[in-house]
């Protein structure tokens, strides 16, 4: 190989770099203020009494950020806790064991919907797909601090506060959610949400008259990161399985269900 | 509100991030094929560059380090896409995947002789060529010897050489 050579393919490949190309300095800043108020939320978050995070992940699009953070988060339980039960799979739904490793203050439930018949109807984008979340009736605290040998089931109804996240959202946006009071619902979505929670015409409408529901789109292209906050405030706070998961049942006799919420898809 | 320390540093910083940003979009897409992707990345790694900027790391070593960290996310971003673009006709059949180099306008012959190398020969032709690393410097970069460094570059050199041969001129001349 002669320096001719290495010069020949040195230009023809410095050619192919675009000369016009200008940072986007206004979403790099918006990137820095979103990781720091992140990081204020992590801090933040491990002081609210009992909080229930409850992360339903929606995506059966393999590749989905939530596809990808359950393996994330399932790696990072395998890795940093011995004797956590990890269940990866793609076939049926994921049960996440995560043993507390401190007093527990906050509880986070993981319910992936993976591929399967029932749950990833093949439609368009903007079809509203046909199916119900299971409802958020208890979450099973499994603590490795004491030798409790048994997880500690506790009804929602016993949280003060319930932030429903659903990941990647804007793909399938649930026709029907039961909770047993009120919850924060934020949606996640990094390409979709923006245009498809409003525009599949879902609605939050209470059985009791009540509308004690926010909702709140949430539009950040990094809400993949978000989640990725999310996955990581898991890991210190510990927790849980999801208890009363059937896609068929209708919840609305379940007793500790204050205020029944649904989602209607018109 | 911030301060005039506050203010120099985001200005310093924004120089930082216009001197950086087209080299690194351009060469993190060329190893990746994907321009958008690598866009996202960078941005995503100079946003995590701005703590190591305030603490007043040397600009070169950032530079160095928001390379890795871009490269990085780059590769996980597009591995992920490639999943998604591969079940997505199956899930959702109106939908069509928009790929890679579509929007590049390159010169196809380049672009072609660029993605028919294997992955390392790629990453390593781009970071050599385009952002003038040293092999010791590369092989730092990617966790690779020095010698691997060294076999990819001259496989890769040997054979972008040759399926350019035909067109270099032709390049050459689009660019001047």
């Amino acid at each position: 190989m002669t320096l001719h050579e290495d010069d020949t393919v040195r230009d023809a490949l410095v050619a192919l770099i675009p000369t016009d190309l200008e940072p986007p300095l206004d979403r790099i800043h918006a990137r820095i203020e979103y990781r720091r108020r992140r990081a204020r939320t992590r801090l933040a978050i491990g002081s609210v009494a009992l909080v229930a995070l409850v992360v339903v992940t929606l995506s059966t699009l393999p590749g989905g950020s939530a596809h990808r953070s359950l393996y994330v988060t399932n790696r990072v339980h395998r890795t940093r806790h011995a004797g956590t039960t990890v269940v990866p799979t793609t076939k049926r739904p994921v049960t996440t064991t995560i043993p507390a490793v401190a007093p527990t203050t906050a509880h986070v439930v993981v319910v992936p919907t993976f591929p399967t018949a029932t749950t990833v109807p093949s439609v368009a984008p903007t079809t509203v797909p046909q199916f119900v979340l299971p409802p958020l009736t208890s979450v099973s605290v499994t603590p490795t601090t004491t030798k409790a040998p048994a997880p500690t089931t506790v009804p929602v109804a016993a949280y003060e506060r319930i932030t429903l996240i659903l990941d990647d959202s804007g793909l399938h946006v649930p026709q029907q959610i039961v909770t047993a009071k009120q919850v924060d619902i934020i949606f996640l979505d990094q390409r979709t949400s923006a245009t498809s929670v409003p525009d599949t015409g879902v609605r939050v409408t209470t059985n009791d008259g009540q509308s004690g529901v926010i909702l709140r789109p949430y539009h950040d292209p990094d809400c993949c990161a978000w989640f990725g906050a999310i996955g990581t405030i898991m890991h210190p706070l510990g927790v849980v399985n999801f208890q009363g998961v059937d896609t068929a049942t209708n919840y609305s006799d379940i007793p500790n269900l204050h205020t029944t919420t649904k989602f209607v898809a018109s | 509100m911030r301060g005039k320390r506050g203010r120099r540093e985001w200005d310093a910083f924004d120089e930082f991030c216009r001197r950086e940003y087209p080299r690194l979009v351009g060469s993190i897409g060329l190893i990746v094929g994907n321009i958008d992707v690598a866009a996202d990345a960078v941005s995503e790694a100079l946003a995590r560059a701005w703590k190591r900027h305030q603490r007043g790391e040397d600009p070169e070593v950032l530079g160095a380090w928001i390379r890795v960290v871009a490269l990085n996310i780059a590769r996980s971003q597009h591995r992920h896409r490639l999943v998604e673009e591969r079940h997505l006709p199956r899930l959702l059949p109106t939908v069509r995947a928009n790929t890679d180099h579509e929007s590049w306008g390159l010169s196809v012959d380049v672009k072609n002789a660029l993605a028919e190398l294997p992955r390392r020969q790629r990453e390593v032709a781009v970071l050599h060529f385009i952002l003038d690393l040293s092999v010791e410097r590369i092989g730092e970069d990617l966790g690779l010897a020095p010698s691997t460094v060294k076999t990819s570059l001259q496989r890769a050199r040997a054979r972008l050489n040759t399926a350019l041969h035909d067109r270099v001129g032709e390049v050459l001349n689009d660019a001047s």
